[in-house]
């Protein structure tokens, strides 16, 4: 795999990796971040492999939604800079930005009453003007993110009135139509059962294999982060304990380490990819 | 292949451009009746033969009243939906998040402290007022964890009922209680030529916040949602309250509160026409200005040939819509 030379460096007794000649489009560079005084990560340095789809786990609160949050400008780091294309992302205009990086904010609110079609083409915002509102372009990639999430036949319907898996792929959808190189995704599966899991996570996999786009998204479930990710960041207390292919980092010392849990690790039988045992405690 | 994005239902769209034309053809109709109602007789003919007072009446009376309530009915309906954008909250307008009382409270301060200042001065301490006003409702329901549709505006009316508060005492210290009065309930019957102009102002803001709607509409969903796709959204919110600041400002200085209109006009419209603010605006403005025409010749007539202030008959009317409203969206 590709990717693992950009690797992060977490131990600072190691010397830094080697970069790839192009640094990464994405990167945290000795980043603290927190709320009202209070701090979440400090001293964090990240690349995001370009092209391939690196996925963040950790226990509740490790600060991984912050992470995502500063990575896309919604939140301004204390100290460090994120940068975009070797820019400081803060100085970037919002909407130069939003041409380049999308985000999926965790359970995201839709505004009442709104159609299905209608909050989906709210992506293409960064692609108008004030007076040019709607162009054939814009009316293509909002029928190419339905139709990517299956949501085309839902587009007349209100999305209060969807299910949490449907409500969940219309989100999505919106993050495509803004047809952006980067991808962020907060927890994308959370309220779907085992099936829309899988065919979300499939649907970031497709995007990756067929547009190359990178995405970043944080998961909860260790096994499913193993088997779609190229690129795994294992967080914990706002530090990254690891970072990596899977199948090279994911282990049971590691599990351990960032979770606490006792765990034997297998192969997938499906995949091949690291398969996460919690130990019988009872 | 037809379009896919962004629309309505179709019926919506139909519904939507048939309300369009109705409330257009409403409002020019009622445009004609208002210019040919009043105390005075000022027929056509008297006006086109220049008999008698006919054609000073006519000029300076009643085409700047026509005018003045056909762009403060359109001007406060849209601010109102502005604001029901903004807070993704269908029950704020002007009236319901301390906007109106806070303009009210604003030309109290002015009128005390500089009695002699003139009316644009009176419009420019209004609108600040309105805006510091509004701006402090938004402070507060961003600190509330509960976004609850009927919490919101409650908090909104208790803030106004305490802005109001203030005025009414420095109003009663400073023997201004008549000109207070004339704030509160708005009429427009001393609507007169060279007293009404500043409206036009409103009618333009209106205008601009024509080409703003939809992203009143992105800011309204939320800070996050909104710079993620490429709004800047501070600059976004404080742009929209300025607009709805200047409406509520220069409306309360020339012609007084018209309760409740910023309310009920855009929800009446929502339910046909649905909550798309560029295809749904232009109505919004249709209905508020025949609505208003309506009330104001109502006004006129009811006690022919005295008249109540329009303030009355909208609040009496309006009233009972927004309590029915309130019920229908609880059950």
């Amino acid at each position: 795999m590709k990717g693992s030379e950009t690797v992060v460096n977490v131990d600072a007794s190691s010397p830094r990796p080697s970069r790839s000649p192009r640094p990464s489009r994405l990167r945290a560079d000795g980043i603290s971040l927190g709320y009202e005084d209070v701090p979440v990560i400090e001293g964090l340095d990240l690349d995001i492999p370009d092209g391939q789809i690196t996925v963040i786990v950790g226990p509740n609160a490790c600060g991984k939604s912050t992470l995502l949050r500063a990575l896309s400008r919604l939140l301004k780091p204390t100290r460090g800079a994120v940068l975009l294309d070797g820019e400081l992302i803060d100085r970037l205009p919002t909407r130069e930005v939003a041409r380049r990086l999308g985000l999926l904010p965790q359970s995201p609110i839709a505004p009442e009453g709104i159609l299905v079609v209608d909050l989906v083409a709210r992506g293409r915002t960064p692609h108008q003007s004030l007076f040019q509102q709607w162009s054939d372009e814009d009316e293509a990639a909002v029928r190419t993110a339905l139709d990517a999430t299956g949501t085309l036949e839902l587009a007349d319907r209100s999305v209060d009135e969807l299910s949490g898996g449907q409500r969940q792929r219309v989100w999505i959808a919106m993050a495509l139509a803004q047809q952006t190189d980067l991808l962020l995704l907060d927890e994308p599966t959370t309220f779907l059962d085992i099936t829309h899991q899988v065919d979300v996570l499939n649907l970031v996999h497709a995007l990756h294999r067929d547009q190359g786009r990178t995405v970043v998204m944080v998961l909860h479930d260790l096994n499913l982060a193993c088997r779609y990710a190229h690129h795994i960041v294992a967080m914990r207390d706002g530090q990254i304990v690891a970072a990596g292919a899977p199948a090279e980092v994911v282990d049971a010392e590691l599990v351990s380490r960032v979770f606490d849990l006792e765990c034997s690790v297998i192969d997938d039988p499906s995949s091949g990819t690291p398969l996460v045992i919690p130990t019988d405690t009872r | 292949m037809t379009a896919i994005a962004p629309r309505e239902p179709q019926v919506r769209q139909r519904r939507g451009s048939r309300i369009l034309v109705v409330a257009t053809v409403s409002a020019v109709l009622l445009f004609f009746v208002s210019i040919f109602v009043g105390a005075s007789s000022a027929s056509l003919m008297d006006v086109i033969r220049d008999e008698g007072v006919a054609r000073v009446i006519f000029f300076d009376s009643r085409l700047p009243r026509t005018i003045a309530v056909v762009l403060a009915g359109s001007s406060i309906a849209v601010a109102g939906a502005i604001m029901q954008a903004l807070t993704q909250n269908r029950f704020v307008a002007p009236s319901t998040a301390g906007t109106t009382e806070s303009a009210i409270l604003g030309i109290t301060v002015i009128t005390v402290a500089s009695p002699g200042s003139s009316v644009g001065v009176k419009m420019v301490v209004a609108t600040l007022f309105a805006l510091a006003g509004t701006l402090l409702f938004v402070s507060l329901i961003q600190r509330l964890r509960s976004r609850d549709i009927i919490v919101v505006p409650l908090i909104g009316m208790m803030l106004g009922a305490v802005v109001q508060s203030i005025a009414w005492f420095i109003a009663i210290r400073n023997n201004i209680l008549q000109s207070l009065y004339a704030w509160i309930i708005g009429d427009f019957s001393g609507t007169i030529s060279g007293r009404y102009e500043l409206l036009y102002v409103v009618g333009a803001v209106a205008l601009v916040a024509y080409f703003f709607a939809d992203r009143f509409t992105l800011a309204g969903v939320g800070r996050d949602f909104s710079v993620n796709v490429g709004l800047n959204y501070d600059r976004t919110v404080v742009g929209g309250m300025v607009l709805v600041s200047l409406v509520a400002g220069i409306t309360v200085v020339v012609v007084g509160t018209v309760p409740f209109w910023g309310l009920i006009v855009p929800n009446l419209v929502s339910l046909v026409v649905g909550d798309n603010q560029r295809r749904m605006l232009p109505v919004v403005a249709a209905v508020g200005a025949a609505g208003l025409l309506a009330g104001d010749i109502l006004a006129r007539t009811i006690r022919y040939p005295t008249e109540i202030p329009v303030g009355t008959v909208v609040g009496v009317v309006g009233g009972c819509i927004f309590l029915a409203m309130l019920v229908r969206s609880r059950s």
